[in-house]
């Protein structure tokens, strides 16, 4: 069979329509699939994920590596606080202040201590925790899905500082630069209009 | 004969790839997806945003560093202000007189390749900016998934002003520049019609 058959047969039955069978055997682990894709699954949630991986990335590593521990432990506590205070914190509005606040440090020149860094970490994995509680059900299921929302949230940032890090390592020009205070502008312009419809009851 | 241009294969390799299955999209107003669509396409579908945002674009490569990034980072942070007064209900006068206007005075700007100090150029995007933000904001479609649908026309606002930079970069030429004066004048004459709708 010549190669261009070989591909036309490869793509049809590539897109041979079938039945997915993703439900997996083990216990519980549909939950932690579900925890971990939260932060991708809400607007604002990838946002902020998106916008604090912009900025960890212009990071130097070990500053990073402390921003990312400071993530870890404020999103694991943030998680456990979750299920006592998350009703008393408007933390959806919070989100959106701490969103329009981090493109406006991405907008303009930075030149923030470390602590500020780890602040700012810190504080988005606790709002984005504090934002992922499950659905209540059975102990070990909420358990594992919070604990899919720790690994999500931590894994996304830091993979996705990491990659913005290589990203600007490649394209060291001016125009990566501008790229991100663009991204910026962009990050506070959404999160005002999402404050906007939230306080004018629209969500 | 070549394979590739053997009909039977030409054919069979059609055949496969009509049966490649997509999502079908055929209700485009309601959902994530429906808010991402229309909040994507009003600035496009408005040839009066279209308009200005690129000339805000053609002006910034005009100006060169740093306006050429400062001046699409100036709108849409401003657009936002304005969408949020549009969607608390609190009232501009004489929105679309100034998306009207704005087209006529970037449009000129861009003809004239005018070079003001850089913080009266941002002051004036900024300003015409509000206006454009508030008709986004007033304008939401009720069904459409208002967090999708900021996303979508603050991406597309950006990506006009993309469309703008990267024509006024032909300014690097003579023709080029008067390619893109040209532009500005018509900007500038279509505002003027625009204007003429309004009033």
């Amino acid at each position: 069979m010549n190669r261009s058959r070989q591909l036309g047969v490869g793509l049809a039955l590539l897109s041979y329509p079938v039945l997915a069978f993703a439900h997996s055997p083990y216990p519980g682990i549909r939950g932690f699939y579900v925890g971990a894709l939260h932060p991708l699954t809400e607007p604002a949630h990838f946002l902020m994920v998106l916008a604090i991986s912009l900025l960890l990335g212009s990071q130097v590593s070990e500053a990073r590596f402390s921003c990312l521990k400071t993530l870890f432990f404020s999103t694991a506590v943030g998680l456990i606080l979750a299920f006592a205070i998350a009703v008393l914190i408007p933390t959806a509005i919070l989100i959106l202040l701490l969103l329009a606040g981090l493109g406006l440090l991405l907008v303009l020149p930075r030149n923030l201590p470390d602590w500020a860094y780890r602040s700012l970490t810190g504080a988005s994995g606790f709002l984005l925790a504090m934002e992922s509680i499950p659905e209540p059900g059975p102990f070990l299921d909420v358990m594992i899905t919070s604990f899919g929302s720790l690994i999500g949230i931590h894994y996304l940032i830091m993979y996705g500082s990491r990659g913005v890090t290589l990203l600007m390592k490649k394209w060291q020009t001016r125009a990566s630069e501008i790229a991100v205070r663009v991204l910026g502008s962009w990050f506070t312009a959404i999160a005002c209009l999402m404050l906007a419809f939230t306080l004018a009851g629209l969500i | 004969m070549p394979l590739s241009r053997a009909p039977s294969n030409r054919l069979f390799m059609l055949l496969a790839l009509a049966l490649i299955a997509l999502p079908v999209h055929a209700h485009t107003e309601e959902g994530v997806v429906g808010g991402f669509i229309s909040g994507f396409l009003h600035p496009i579908y408005g040839p009066d945003h279209v308009a200005a945002m690129v000339a805000v674009g053609l002006w910034g490569a005009f100006l060169r560093q740093p306006a050429i990034w400062m001046l699409p980072v100036i709108f849409p942070l401003v657009m936002a202000l304005g969408g949020a007064l549009g969607v608390l209900g609190l009232p501009i006068p004489l929105v679309e007189v100034g998306i009207a206007a704005s087209a006529i005075v970037l449009g000129l700007m861009v003809l004239l390749a005018a070079k003001p100090p850089l913080w009266i150029a941002g002051l004036l995007v900024g300003i015409f900016a509000i206006f454009h933000g508030h008709a986004h904001g007033t304008e939401l479609p009720e069904a459409s998934n208002p967090l999708s649908y900021a996303i979508g026309f603050v991406l597309a606002t950006g990506l006009m002003h993309l469309v703008g930079i990267a024509f006024g970069l032909l300014t690097s030429t003579p023709r080029g520049t008067l390619a893109v004066r040209g532009a500005g004048a018509l900007i500038s004459v279509s505002g003027v019609y625009f204007l003429a709708g309004a009033l």
